[in-house]
């Protein structure tokens, strides 16, 4: 009974303090606008640190937080002698795989990559695909997703056969009006000539929330076309010729990348300083990188954090100052309605009455200005990712923050105006003007 | 007009019955304390009076008599620096903001020299502030706003604001609002001070009227003609009652 008297009188109270609102339309839109530019402000800008963070946080999940991954790099060239050596060979072995195929405990599996050439040919048109050799196991390694026909299977390493699986760039440019499933594409590479594959399958589109998928191995894996690594041994084997501008450079490397998949999450760190350790011995040049996702997602994420909290403070002070901007009105509206304020003691209102009609105000002004906040910041988001091309993301813990704050410092800064409010004497109020 | 001494019961005229005591003033006493100093001012010295159910009081006296005061005290609005104010049956000189609050908005009524009108409400909506502080469910408070209206003869402007109404009008809006919580004390502060005579006369014949009823009302006035349609005038002179009389 009497909680729904206390729900009624507020529910008046709210009637009454929209009513004072609707009756100052453009005063309180003014207000209210502090608000909206405050929330609108903490949504855009958390979108856009959450969407910068998720684009790089996608690619290094895609790569998979179990897997270690070893790329070769080509040594800076330090003495005379290895500059005018004819043949330049550098890189992971087949010695590093056996060794960490035999010795690393925790790994799952080894899969190697070999980019052996850089030219795919279907009918008049080429394109600069890279194209990889490797094991069908890749494909279980890290998170790729076929989109049409098959992955790489065991038969075609058993049987070195001539088929390939493309990226979704690839199939873009060589097969646009034609399904690319059974069609077979040319291999232009400099010694071994053209060599015809059959497309078997093509990848998903890595795409991750707008930017194209270059990340922790550097590998543009939609321009990639993925082949069988004994047809790669037996059609290419492991040097490597590339013409650049009339001068020819051969190299040797036997595997460009080696993909280590751990067991479990938290051997990940362990193995790779055994990798790192490993690698050491075998190499006399720093001619490998050993690069953990995990690590990167790690920094990734703590510089999502860092960057959350800059851009969360820099949007938070124009929501303080939204607020002062209510409690600057409210006050004056108290002075502005003191009479009122009197007769409404006088009446027999008590002092928490007086209290809480103006806090309900307040509220309203910074509830409505948060729900529109909450309206032109999504819309802002929008039109940032549509016009500055920046991805953005809106969580529903953003809206749900950025709303509470709104409220929150409707109460804070509207308690103090309500208080005064309260405190008046009822019959100083009375003589007011 | 005979001069009382201070402090004795007004004379009675023959045959009156005692009737119940509405309000008592005991030696009340108010002073004010000038701030930052440690000057006070007494503005009511130690007053005693018998309200009575029904009666129509003036309180006249010049600026600084203390009547204000006295109506402030008598309104709960303020607390007597001495003495005891009993109304009805309660001791309020002694009670705190809230339970004084809950005194005005259930006992009292106010009509003020400027109407004091809440000017973004409606008529009704006005007349419903007493009992909406009391906590009267709104369909009760329309219901008795309404017949209330009626008897001022203003249900055709119930929705207005008050601007939209004459001075006159809005003091019956004021009167009806002081009927709507079934006060105790009707409280007058100058009702007719802000308008021209006619209407003041139509606001005396309203109060005039609510006193047969066996309203109790009690009315402060430096007005010599207005105090002379009530039925007991008590003058106030330096915070003192220097007579208290009844009228014929």
């Amino acid at each position: 009974m009497l909680t729904t008297m206390y729900i009624s009188h507020a529910f008046e109270t709210t009637r009454l303090g929209l009513k004072n609102i609707y009756l100052h339309k453009l005063r309180s839109f003014l207000t209210a606008l502090g608000i909206i530019c405050g929330v609108a402000a903490v949504i855009c800008m958390l979108s856009i640190g959450e969407g910068a963070s998720e684009a790089e946080l996608a690619l290094i999940r895609l790569l998979g937080t179990n897997n270690i991954i070893l790329t070769s790099t080509k040594p800076e060239e330090t003495s005379a002698t290895e500059v005018r050596s004819w043949l330049l060979e550098y890189g992971l072995t087949r010695a590093d795989l056996q060794r960490i195929r035999g010795t690393i405990p925790n790994v799952v599996r080894v899969v190697p990559l070999r980019e052996v050439a850089y030219e795919a040919i279907y009918g008049t048109t080429q394109f600069p695909a890279t194209i990889v050799g490797t094991e069908p196991a890749l494909f279980n390694t890290i998170n790729l997703t076929i989109a049409s026909g098959r992955p790489l299977l065991p038969v075609d390493q058993a049987q070195a056969s001539q088929v390939c699986v493309i990226g979704d760039e690839v199939r873009a440019r060589l097969f646009a009006y034609e399904d690319p499933i059974g069609r077979t594409l040319i291999v232009n590479a400099p010694r071994s000539g053209y060599v015809p594959f059959k497309v078997v399958g093509v990848l998903s589109r890595v795409e991750t929330a707008g930017t194209p998928a270059k990340g922790v191995s550097e590998r543009n894996l939609n321009t990639d076309v993925f082949i069988p690594l004994s047809t790669a041994d037996h059609r290419y084997g492991d040097l490597k010729f590339k013409v650049r501008s009339g001068s020819r450079e051969m190299s040797k490397c036997t595997f460009s990348d080696l993909y280590v998949q751990v067991d479990e999450l938290e051997n990940v760190i362990p193995v790779s300083q055994m990798l790192q350790q490993l690698l050491a011995h075998g190499h006399s040049k720093k001619d490998y990188l050993v690069k953990v996702p995990l690590e990167r997602l790690k920094i990734a994420e703590a510089q999502k954090r860092q960057r959350q909290i800059t851009l969360g403070c820099i949007a938070g002070i124009s929501l303080l100052v939204g607020g002062i901007g209510i409690m600057n009105i409210m006050l004056a509206t108290v002075t502005e309605r003191t009479r009122e304020i009197g007769i409404r003691r006088a009446l027999g209102a008590k002092r928490r009455d007086i209290t809480f009609q103006f806090l309900v105000e307040a509220l309203i002004l910074s509830s409505v200005g948060g729900a529109i906040g909450v309206a032109t910041g999504t819309a802002g988001a929008f039109l940032i990712t549509w016009w500055v091309e920046w991805p953005t993301i809106i969580h529903a813990w953003t809206i749900l923050i950025s709303a509470g704050l709104a409220l929150a410092v409707g109460i804070f800064f509207g308690i103090y105006p309500a208080a005064t409010a309260a405190r008046l004497d009822p019959i100083e109020a009375l003589r007011h003007a | 007009m005979k001069t009382a001494s201070i402090q004795s019961p007004p004379p009675r005229p023959p045959g009156h019955q005692p009737r119940k005591v509405l309000a008592r003033l005991d030696r009340l006493t108010k002073t004010y304390g000038v701030p930052g100093s440690a000057v006070e001012v007494p503005a009511l010295k130690g007053i005693s009076l018998t309200f009575e159910e029904g009666e129509y009081v003036a309180i006249c006296g010049h600026s600084g008599s203390g009547k204000s005061t006295l109506l402030n005290l008598l309104g709960c609005l303020d607390r007597p620096t001495g003495g005891r104010y009993i109304l009805g049956d309660a001791d309020v000189s002694r009670l705190d903001d809230d339970a004084l609050s809950d005194i005005r908005s259930k006992r009292l009524g106010f009509v003020f020299q400027s109407f004091n009108l809440i000017p973004q409400l409606t008529v009704l909506e006005n007349m419903e502030v007493p009992l909406f502080y009391q906590g009267v469910p709104p369909r009760l408070r329309r219901e008795k706003a309404i017949s209330l209206i009626e008897r001022v003869g203003l249900q055709h402007r119930i929705h207005h604001r008050p601007m939209e109404l004459s001075g006159g009008q809005q003091q019956r809006v004021a009167i009806a609002r002081a009927l709507i919580n079934d006060p105790l004390l009707i409280l007058a502060d100058e009702p007719t001070g802000n308008l021209d005579t006619a209407t003041g006369d139509m606001i005396l014949d309203i109060f005039a009227g609510l006193h047969k009823e066996g309203k109790t009302i009690l009315m402060v006035t430096h007005e010599d003609d207005v105090a002379a349609r009530c039925r007991r005038v008590i003058t106030l002179r330096d915070g003192q009652v220097i007579s208290d009389v009844q009228n014929d």
